[in-house]
């Protein structure tokens, strides 16, 4: 089976448990809109006009802005990041997610946990949608096949790896049905294909990106969480849109489309 | 009383160099931040605070030094600095570094808050501003990252 298919089964199947439960709002319809930003390394107006032919025909891409100058690709829509990174990589050039959110919306409306192995790696991006609600992607490697239960924890203290991370994320004094049945930050089931590989994408009403920041994403052995989890990020502040245009490292040189999560200095 | 309280676990792309740093505040009083790091090369090295915590696309992802009020790189006790510039931490003959910094522009709630944003621990010594360099006074010139690490959230006190 090709990985995309699977992964749209693994959507789906997300999305029926998701609508069972009934209390987020993802039975089907489509993700809500936001803006996307990118740096791809183009020169010239023929490489704009490249880029545009591939994000253009996307499902759920509304708009795209090109910043030649700046080399920045601005998406707006509610396709999946994977999805746009694809097309754009398809035109042959080097792109990298810079900054996602609602304009000039909210103070804090991007923030990303990165799980840097030994074992699973993943990244995890939360970006406030509405007032109501928050928007979430997940992208997974190196699980054990079949299903694993995902939460969003009270502490991003990793000192003891997941178990400091301390109860699943609940929102204070709500008075809405969903928190009493259910922890707002129970994110239900990852499902890992035989790859090891899960991905997800979703909406949560009533999640406040502004306040998970510092907090953390864990992921269990099995569906029930039954125990401590197996690995856990921090979630980060991430850069909004228009936000984070840095395209060379000054403290070492590098530059963009170089850059990786371990570029490191060895000793 | 409240009492905040916060943890970065610090790693790098080599075992070698790792640690933590352990945050506290008393309501609007100053940071106390408390580092251990080792696998260091002995001498001074670099040690900021990034505005994202974002490292998916390393240096470039994490932002410049966290600077809120717009200021030039400088020292830690001078008047004009980055919220983020916390001078230089110094490692021993065996490469480990264990000191608690005070600090008021770095605290743990509210707008200015570091929470989600990251330590970074350079290879190089930062110059305070003073080096003369080009870099000086953006970064201090304190080379590549060793290391680096989110700050999250800890139980309260």
């Amino acid at each position: 089976m090709l990985g995309s298919e699977r992964t749209n089964m693994v959507v789906a199947e997300a999305t029926a448990a998701l609508s069972q439960e009934g209390k987020r709002e993802n039975d089907g319809t489509p993700l809500p809109d936001l803006q996307t930003e990118f740096m791809v390394n183009m020169t010239c107006e023929g490489c704009v006009n490249a880029v545009r032919s591939k994000l253009e025909p996307l499902e759920g891409v509304r708009r795209v802005d090109v910043d030649l100058e700046n080399q920045v690709v601005r998406v707006f829509g509610s396709a999946p990041v994977k999805s746009l990174i694809t097309a754009i990589e398809s035109t042959g050039r080097d792109v990298r997610l810079i900054g996602q959110g609602v304009p000039s919306e909210f103070t804090v409306s991007a923030a990303v946990a990165e799980f840097k192995g030994p074992l699973v790696y993943g990244v995890v991006r939360f970006a406030q949608v509405s007032m109501e609600a928050s928007r979430i992607e997940a992208y997974f490697s190196g699980l054990t096949p079949g299903k694993h239960g995902w939460s969003i924890n009270m502490y991003g203290d990793l000192t003891r790896g997941a178990a400091s991370t301390g109860a699943i994320y609940n929102v204070e004094s709500s008075s809405t049905e969903a928190s009493v049945a259910e922890a707002m930050g129970d994110l239900g089931t990852l499902e890992a294909g035989i790859d090891g590989d899960a991905e997800y994408s979703g909406t949560k009403l009533g999640l406040e990106v502004h306040d998970l920041i510092g907090r953390a994403v864990v992921v269990y052995e099995d569906e029930h969480k039954s125990k401590n989890g197996i690995t856990a990020a921090v979630i980060a502040r991430s850069a909004c849109v228009g936000q984070n245009y840095k395209k060379i490292c000054l403290c070492d040189g590098t530059v963009i489309w170089n850059s990786s999560n371990s570029d490191f200095v060895k000793q | 009383m409240a009492v905040r309280k916060a943890v970065a676990v610090l790693k790098g792309s080599s075992p070698d160099v790792a640690g933590t740093v352990v945050l506290t505040q008393e309501n609007d009083g100053l940071t106390h931040v408390h580092v251990k790091i080792s696998g260091l090369t002995p001498g001074k090295h670099g040690f900021h605070v990034h505005e994202f915590g974002d490292t998916t696309n390393g240096c470039m992802s994490t932002g410049p030094h966290f600077n809120p009020h717009g200021k030039v790189h400088g020292a830690p006790d001078a008047e004009v600095r980055h919220a983020g510039d916390l001078g230089n931490v110094t490692a021993g003959p065996d490469g480990k570094v264990e000191v608690t910094i005070t600090d008021k522009q770095i605290p743990l709630s509210g707008p200015l808050s570091i929470i989600g944003r990251a330590f970074v621990v350079h290879e190089g010594v930062d110059d305070l501003g003073k080096g003369g360099h080009e870099l000086s006074v953006t970064t201090g010139n304190a080379g590549g990252r060793l290391a680096c690490g989110v700050v999250g959230l800890s139980p309260a006190l």
